[in-house]
Formats: structure tokens, sequence, C-alpha cells
């Protein structure tokens, strides 16, 4: 059955569209991420116009992680001084990724600044982690302890100013590489049309130490509401969420997402960080390949606006 | 220069201007009205037209249509290598363009008239692509490629059929539109020759509007872009938090 897609204005298969809201969704589910690294991609290689599909995919992913994050609040397991110092960062971010991604599309690059830092940023994260992960599984193979992470040891940001107190992650750091790290994602995400939870995780642990109990809540309410806003912005300066797109991702995405959580309750953590890692390396490969070969046509056109 | 001169110059010059001979030509087009609804998936567009005449015609008639869409400003990018990865490099713009521009026919467009009367008339693509005045460089390869991008996307046609004589002097033509045909008003242009000669030319039009929620949504995101997004920002928020509460398992 086609369904109509008002604003990417096309016709497009609508079990096609559930099937990707679930598929994604069982992954996000199973991994604990947003799943717009996935999502994104996913429509762009349908044939929806890369803005169209960054926009709508920010409603999604507000979808997923406000109901991952409801499930975090009510376990107690969320740093909201953590969250409020890394916003104030996250929505200036976010104003400025979607300032760029408006700039960009005026010129005609946004598709190659979308190519490049889904290369980029997919290629490191995916590299790093299916690197760390096969270690874990070989120390396992071997019977050796697993590294102990010790949290209290201190890097080079921790010796910056303006300290605060998170008491919450038992946390005594600087706002400043907390504002830098909320910035970042809030660039990132309205730029990829992702939540950045992949990055945004492993950056709170590996930069500023914060436990493992309140990191992934915190991050859920952080990407909750840096993609509300940019849902708002993207409809506001580029007129380019699909509200119909985004309804029929949002329903397939939340019954997967509960699908992929519990089919992941079975299998070893850095099994799963391997998967992960390939999933991540493998998308960020495409769109390196995408850059690279010889398009199609080399010819591209785009209409400004109607004459009168 | 005298009087006489100037009488024989005017004279010449309505010559030009009108075809030496004119033929009434009626058209109507089914239907008025195209609404692309959520299950909208391509249509035709019937255009019934006759000759308005008592006695035979000498020598057979030919037809041509020109349908186009709303006029726009389009931008055709060009991509180039660069250190191995290809970028949008040089860009062409064409301003009041159609969105959209069929050209169908009776014949094959090149045994019903010259190319110059083509070219005047604004029948074929090429022809017809521009406003009049405008001669478009053959040889440019950003309008050849926007020509192409827009004949794969099933936006322009030039049907050598497409248009069928049912008597010697009533007609009908068929206009397929795609699926993603755009909305506005489009004007449908009726040519009739006879011998290579204009004889006789009628307009008529149609217009493509969005209905149903494709409507709604459409006018709502350009119109009221806030309130829309922070719609589209509630629902979100509400699917999340029904998920949270359907699948709680605490």
């Amino acid at each position: 059955m086609l369904i109509y897609l008002p604003i990417a204005d096309l016709p497009i298969n609508i079990f096609l569209l559930l099937a990707m809201g679930l598929a994604v969704g069982f992954v996000s589910g199973m991994f604990g991420v947003g799943g717009g690294f996935l999502m994104t991609p996913f429509l762009i290689f349908l044939g929806i116009a890369p803005g169209v599909a960054v926009a709508t995919v920010a409603s999604h992913i507000t979808a997923s992680s406000f109901s991952g994050a409801l499930t975090y609040w009510r376990r107690r397991a969320v740093d909201v001084e953590m969250v409020f110092v890394l916003l104030l960062g996250g929505l200036l971010g976010t104003s400025s990724g979607v300032w760029l991604f408006t700039k960009l599309r005026a010129i005609g690059q946004l598709e190659l600044l979308i190519g490049f830092s889904y290369l980029i940023m997919l290629s490191a994260v995916g590299g790093l982690m299916l690197i760390e992960s096969i270690r874990a599984i070989v120390r396992v193979r071997q019977k050796k302890p697993s590294l102990l992470r010790r949290p209290g040891a201190h890097t080079w940001v921790h010796g910056l100013p303006l300290k605060m107190r998170f008491k919450r992650s038992t946390l005594y750091v600087s706002v400043i590489p907390v504002w830098g790290i909320g910035y970042f994602i809030g660039v990132v995400g309205a730029v990829m049309g992702i939540g950045g939870g992949f990055l945004l995780v492993p950056m709170l642990i590996y930069f500023l130490r914060m436990p493992t109990a309140t990191v992934i809540g915190s991050a859920a309410v952080l990407t909750t509401a840096t993609m509300a806003l940019a849902t708002v912005m993207h409809a506001l300066t580029n007129h380019l969420v699909d509200a119909v797109l985004a309804l029929v991702l949002m329903a397939g995405g939340v019954v997967g997402a509960q699908f992929g959580a519990r089919s992941a309750q079975n299998m070893p953590a850095e099994r799963l960080r391997l998967l992960l890692g390939l999933l991540i390396l493998g998308v960020g490969f495409r769109f390196g390949y995408g850059l690279i070969s010889r398009p199609d046509n080399l010819y591209s056109i785009r209409a400004l606006g109607v004459d009168t | 220069m005298s009087v006489l001169a100037r009488v024989i110059a005017t004279f010449l010059l309505l010559m030009l201007c009108v075809p030496a001979r004119s033929e009434g030509l009626i058209a109507t087009v089914a239907p008025g009205q195209i609404a692309v609804s959520s299950s909208y998936s391509g249509g035709t567009v019937v255009v019934f037209g006759a000759v308005e005449k008592n006695t035979l015609p000498s020598h057979p008639y030919d037809v041509a249509v020109i349908v186009t869409g709303p006029r726009q400003t389009v931008v055709t990018r060009r991509k180039g290598r660069i250190g191995g990865v290809w970028i949008n490099q040089d860009s062409r713009t064409f301003h009041n363009v159609p969105s959209f521009l069929v050209v169908g026919a009776t014949r094959p467009l090149n045994a019903i008239a010259s190319a110059d009367v083509l070219r005047r008339q604004g029948i074929g693509i090429k022809n017809a692509l521009f406003d009049a005045g405008v001669t478009p460089d053959d040889n440019d390869p950003f309008l050849i490629n926007f020509v192409n991008v827009r004949l794969q996307e099933g936006l322009f046609n030039e049907r050598s059929g497409g248009v069928t004589f049912l008597s010697r002097t009533a007609f009908r033509a068929e206009i397929p539109l795609p699926d993603n045909v755009p909305v506005g008003d489009y004007e449908v242009n009726l040519k009739l020759l006879q011998q290579g000669e204009i004889v006789g030319e009628t307009l008529s039009s149609f217009t493509v509007v969005k209905v149903g929620v494709e409507d709604f949504v459409v006018k709502a995101a350009t119109n009221y872009s806030l309130i829309y997004g922070l719609a589209v920002m509630s629902m979100a928020l509400f699917t999340g938090w029904l998920a949270s509460i359907a699948f709680r398992r605490d």
C-alpha cells in the first residue's frame, strides 16, 4: 500500500517504512542507542532528500529517546544537574547545527557535509568499538580478569577551572568540558540527523569518568531535549519535517525497541558491542563509498521556488 | 516615406502576425482539477477538441499539445572530482522554467512542421522551455542535463503519439501525470496545423491540488511552521510516553 509523504513529496510503501522503523527500533533497543545513524541513511538510500531525512529523523529520535528517558527517570538513573549543564551547551549546539545545515543547503554542499560527517564519525567510533570488544572477547577466552576501570582516575580534563559538584554521579569536574560535549553533540545531531547517543555515552564515560549507573539515563534526557529543539528548528527554518513520515517511523520504532531490548538480555555485553561496532563501521564505509564512487549522474537539480 | 509605403508596410506586418488562414479550435480538459491525496500514484488528463468548420478540410490537420506546469527557478549543479571525492562544483540557474512540460502531437514533430515554425510556436521541449524571445543554447551541458534529469523523473515528456483524430475534425489528447506531479496551475496550449502552417490555436487549463492530510500538512509546514514544529515535537513526546507506559515492566 502506497502512502504519499507530503513534505518528502513522493509515494512510498507504508509497510516498507513500518518494517524499517521496526528494524531500526530493534537495533536501538538492543544496543541502547537512538538508531538515528541507521534511520537517516536508510531514508536517504530510499530516495528521500537528505534534508528531509535529517529533519524528520530528529522527531523520530525525540520519541524513542523520550521513552527511554522516562524509564530511566523512574529508576532514578538520571543526573539532573549534569543534564542541565550539558543542555546549556547542547541547545546552543543544536542552533549552530541547524544554521550550518541551512547555509550548506543553500550552496549545495549539504550532502557532502552529511557524507563526510558520517564517514568520519562512524568509522572512528565503529573502529574503536570493534577493537575494544575484540580485546574484551580475547580476555574472556583466555580467562583473564577484565580490566578494571578506575572511576577515580584523573585526566587533563579534571585540571580545568570552573569546577562543579554533581552529586548523583559523584563527580567534581569543570563545567567547560561538559559544555563542550553538549555543544558538540548538539551540532552533530542537527547536521547528521542522529541523537548522538553512541557518541555521547563513551564521551561522558571516558572524559568525565561518569559512572555507568547515571550515564545512559542522562544521555537519553539530553538527547530528548536536543532532538526536540532540532525538530522545531528544522521545521521553522527549512520546512523539511515530514509529519506523516515521522509518525510511521515512530510507530514502528517504539515497538521494535521493546523486542530489541528483550533479545539483548541473553547476549554477552562484549559481543553486543562487537556487533554494534561492525554495524556502525559498515554504515560509515557505505558513506565513504558514496563519496568516492562516480555518481550515476554528475548533474543534480533543485528548484528554488515557484515563479509567479 | 510616402503614405502609401507606410500603409503597405503596416499591411505586410499584419500579414506576418496573423496566420494566413485562421480556423476556430475549441477544446475541453477533463478533469479540470487533479486531486493529489495520500493514495495518489499518477493519473491522466484528457483533452477533447474539435475544429469548427462547416466544410470538410482540404488537407488533413495536425494537432500539437503543449502542457506546462507552474514556472520555477531551478539550480543545476555539476559534480567534479576533487582529491578523489565527488563534490558539487559548477552550477547554472535557470529562471522561469516549467516544473512540468509534456509535448504531444499527432505525428512526429519534424513531420508536422519545419524547425523554424516549431521554434516560433514553442512546440517541442526545448522550444517550449523558455518564454518567447530566449533562444536556448543547444550545446549548454547544464541545459541538456537539466532536461535529461526532468525526462528521467517523468516531469518532462515529448511524445510523437498522444494526440489522435477521432474524425476529420475531432481529436483527443492524453497527458500522463506522474506520481510526483507538482501542484499549481497548468496551461494546455493546443496548436492546429495544416500543411506545416499554424491555422488555429486555443488555450485551456487545469489545476493540480493537494487534498486531505497532504494539503493540511504542507500548508501547516509552510504557513505555520512554528506551530507545526511544536506539534510534531509534541506528537513525538506523546508517542515516547505512550511506549514507556505500554511496555512498562516494573
